[in-house]
């Protein structure tokens, strides 16, 4: 554990000077999992943060006031990034090199890994919210948007189940050959969630943080 | 030792405190009045006069007499039209990316004018504690953005001032409550200052204070209300005019009186109103004005703040329910309105106990103790970025990097690749805000990445780090990654003040300036080199040992000397030169040291895990 953790940390600082992510899990020193115990991840944040941050540098060296940011930063990067679940899911599946998460890709293009016959479910569900003028916040108490909200709310839930299962499975045995094929499943209900969650915040016209959802 | 203050530097009033022997108090000024009304004058010649002076100079001399400039802090010209209605001032002509104020015939910005508050508070300071002051702990308002932050960060510079921390106004307060009591639990700061209005939801747990949640809006303040009812005066007396078509000596006037009266109705039911003759305004007279009269216009004024509390208990997960506490912030928060509101959007009363006009200053000074490394280990402040930090993508839609409340210092990696073949440069726009559409945030940056080498499209890969620190301020760079080598660029914010410009403001506020400034920059080495070998000293005691070999210890010891026998001396350039070495050699002990930290932390706290 301890080279696993030095190395997370020799990524850290990257040439030039700036903070690269290094390795979350390492960062706050857990096994890496999707099921975890977030009481004792926010106790490990807390735990570092009080050696680590600038506060506590007031009066270094230029040197150590620099460490401390950099070290700091990517604490408050990992902490942000695990104890919410769904960022945790795109997390683990960026490192296993699937899909794409918030990373590396063309700005505003919409995930893959969704078929024809679902991206038409969601089309017609869209075409019917602007015939019907419910969408941007205006559904108010309309019948047929309080319904199309309940059933992208279970649909979220039935995703929320299925990442949950797949995870299960991730975790029995990482490395194994079906492991990978377990977290593909992950990536497909990652990609229909957003539509679901588009669907959700048009209707409600409200800002829906990342991860808010059955969870 | 030289004590760090704390300011408060407010839209209507600033305060500086400073904590001696583990009590955080105010300085007065040499009559004992605590607070500097942020009103400064320009006169003719170089005269400027600053606080209750200038305030009264404001009747006869409205246009050279800058108050609220607070509200004017990071924003552009083409910003200003909106903070015009407030004040009569005069700008600048040309457009530019700081407002430029033109009062008694000279232009200057709102970080000068904010410096010049800044200085008066500091050589309060000097004079109460009989020693030379440099660190300071300056408080913004928790929903300042980026651009609004760096300018109070040039006025502490141009002040002459060792900006610590820029520190959230209701973090302040919370730290002046909590190290008051050591209160434990979830607790919500309603800070209704002069121009700002700040909620913050905090939770209190050992000695940690962290933020879990801020919002609020930057042009809501206690000001507003003796706009309001400023207006509801002259109607009475002048049917048909109003507040913004007066004489700016008349509104002057009629705004101090307002604010009397806000004042008066906050302690009885009903007051007499008697408006004198104002310029423009012949018709003296004199009228009754019920509490409930007074609300009746206030309340939609106060109402406005429900809503950003509701978004910030929610996006802190928090029920009113849950809450310990409420933490009333602010001259406006006397008001019986607006008490009667934080108790109706909270479910409980605020609390009392510290002066809601002192408690951020008092919280200032208590984090500039703390900076100083002068007690206080077991306190920790967690704070958060207030605004989503974005980048404007095709269509003018704002991608969010980094969400609003995120735990600072913070940063965020984007990848961009090239859309079209030969693509050597790449527009980036970076906005701050809520909104979808990047012309409905505000604009931080606009910047060209260049020097890319001409490939087929979506060849080349352009990494862009975006850094918030701990005073939430972002610097951005790019790394263009081709293969095998990659480019550092470092990414300016496009508004603000350059090193330079700073530098020359600072030299044109010295008398003598050059023998001035070298005097400063001999003293400012010597204070840096000192505490660079203060804390090596400490580190080589307590690790040394065990981190270094020999050699290594050597090589430091010996860079060490070299700077301590520079210190000695004159020429600050070889101390900076020296101590920049010194940092090199040591560069490696530094990392092992916090490496070790980490470690130990992690083994201590698996150990824990096994136990429970």
């Amino acid at each position: 554990m301890l080279s696993e953790t030095k190395r997370g940390q020799g990524d850290a600082a990257a040439p030039g000077g700036r903070t690269d992510p290094g390795d979350h899990f390492a960062v706050l020193g857990i096994e890496r999992s999707w099921h975890l115990d977030t009481a004792r991840l926010a106790a490990r944040h807390l735990a570092l943060s009080r050696e680590l941050h600038p506060d506590r540098f007031a009066q270094a060296s230029p040197r150590e006031r620099l460490l401390s940011l950099e070290r700091t930063t990517a604490l408050n990067d990992a902490y942000r990034t695990l104890r919410d679940p769904i960022r945790r899911a795109e997390y683990i599946l960026r490192q296993a090199g699937i899909g794409h998460g918030d990373h590396d890709h063309e700005l505003g293009h919409e995930t893959g890994g969704v078929d024809h016959e679902f991206l038409e479910k969601i089309m017609h569900m869209r075409e019917r919210m602007l015939e019907l003028g419910i969408a941007g916040g205006r559904g108010g108490e309309h019948p047929e948007a309080l319904a199309m909200r309940t059933a992208a709310a279970a649909a979220i839930d039935d995703l929320d189940r299925q990442i949950d299962a797949e995870f299960t499975a991730w975790e029995r045995d990482p490395g194994g050959s079906g492991s990978r094929a377990a977290l593909v499943q992950v990536d497909r209900c990652l990609a229909q969630r957003r539509y679901y969650v588009n669907i959700l915040r048009e209707i409600d016209g409200e800002d829906i943080p990342a991860g808010h959802g059955a969870l | 030792m030289a004590r760090p203050i704390g300011i408060d530097l407010g839209t209507t009033n600033s305060l500086v405190a400073v904590s001696v022997d583990g009590q955080a108090e105010v300085i007065p000024d040499e009559r004992g009045r605590k607070l500097l009304p942020s009103a400064v004058c320009y006169g003719p010649g170089d005269r400027v006069t600053v606080g209750y002076e200038a305030l009264a100079a404001a009747l006869d001399n409205p246009y050279d007499t800058i108050l609220s400039v607070k509200r004017f802090m990071g924003r552009s010209t083409a910003e200003q039209e909106r903070a015009r209605g407030i004040a009569p001032y005069r700008f600048a002509e040309e457009e530019g990316p700081v407002v430029r104020f033109v009062a008694a015939g000279r232009e200057v910005n709102p970080m000068q004018v904010s410096a010049e508050i800044l200085r008066t508070l500091k050589a309060r300071a000097e004079a109460a504690l009989g020693h030379e002051v440099r660190d300071a702990v300056i408080t913004v308002p928790a929903y300042f953005d980026d651009a609004q932050r760096q300018a109070t960060k040039d006025a502490g510079r141009l002040a002459d001032l060792n900006v610590l921390r820029l520190l959230n106004e209701p973090t302040a307060a919370a730290l002046a409550y909590g190290l008051d009591a050591r209160p434990e639990g979830t607790f919500a700061v309603y800070d209704l200052g002069g121009g700002t209005f700040d909620i913050s939801i905090l939770r209190l747990e050992r000695g940690v204070f962290q933020v879990l949640a801020t919002g609020g809006d930057s042009h809501l303040g206690g000001d507003d209300l003796d706009r309001g009812l400023a207006e509801h005066l002259i109607a009475r007396l002048h049917p048909g005019r109003h507040v913004a078509d007066l004489d700016p000596r008349a509104l002057r006037r009629l705004l101090e009186l307002a604010e009397e009266v806000k004042m008066r109705l906050s302690a009885a039911e009903a007051t007499t109103v008697e408006v004198p003759a104002l310029p423009g305004l012949a018709a003296s007279g004199s009228f009754p004005l019920t509490r409930r009269e007074f609300e009746d216009l206030a309340r939609p004024i106060v109402e406005r703040t429900a809503a950003p509390c509701r978004q910030a208990l929610k996006d802190a997960g928090v029920a009113p329910g849950e809450l310990a506490g409420v933490i009333p912030v602010g001259g406006s928060t006397r008001v019986p309105l607006v008490r009667a509101t934080m108790a109706r959007i909270f479910g409980s009363e605020p609390l009392t106990g510290i002066d809601p006009d002192l408690v951020v200053a008092v919280g200032a000074a208590i984090q500039a103790n703390l900076l100083a490394g002068k007690g206080g280990d077991d306190l920790l402040l967690l704070d958060v970025i207030p605004l989503s930090l974005g980048i404007e993508t095709m269509g003018g839609v704002v991608e969010k990097i980094i969400p609003r409340n995120s735990t600072i210092p913070t940063s965020a990696t984007q990848v961009f690749t090239t859309y079209a073949d030969n693509q050597t440069g790449m527009d980036i726009h970076v906005v701050q805000g809520e909104r979808e559409l990047a012309t409905d945030c505000r604009s931080l940056a606009r910047f060209t990445l260049k020097g890319i080498p001409p490939r087929p499209a979506g060849m080349c890969r352009v990494r862009v780090t975006f850094q918030v620190d701990a005073d939430g301020l972002l610097t951005v760079s790019a790394r263009e990654e081709e293969t095998g080598q990659s480019q550092s660029v470092e990414v300016k914010p496009s508004y603000g003040l350059t090193d330079d410009e700073v530098e020359t403001m600072l030299l044109a506020s010295f008398e003598h300036a050059e023998e001035d400034v070298r005097e400063r920059l001999l003293r400012q080495s010597r204070i840096e080199g000192e505490r660079i070998l203060h804390a090596l000293d400490d580190a080589l005691a307590k690790d040394g040992d065990r981190l270094l070999s020999a050699d290594e210890r050597a090589a430091i010891t010996v860079a060490a000397g070299d700077l301590r026998a520079a210190l000695r001396g004159e020429d600050h350039a070889r101390m900076q030169e020296l101590a920049k070495n010194l940092d090199e050699i040591s560069a490696a002990f530094a990392e092992r040291r916090m490496t070790e930290s980490i470690r130990k932390i992690l083994v201590d706290q698996k150990a824990a895990d096994v136990k429970l």
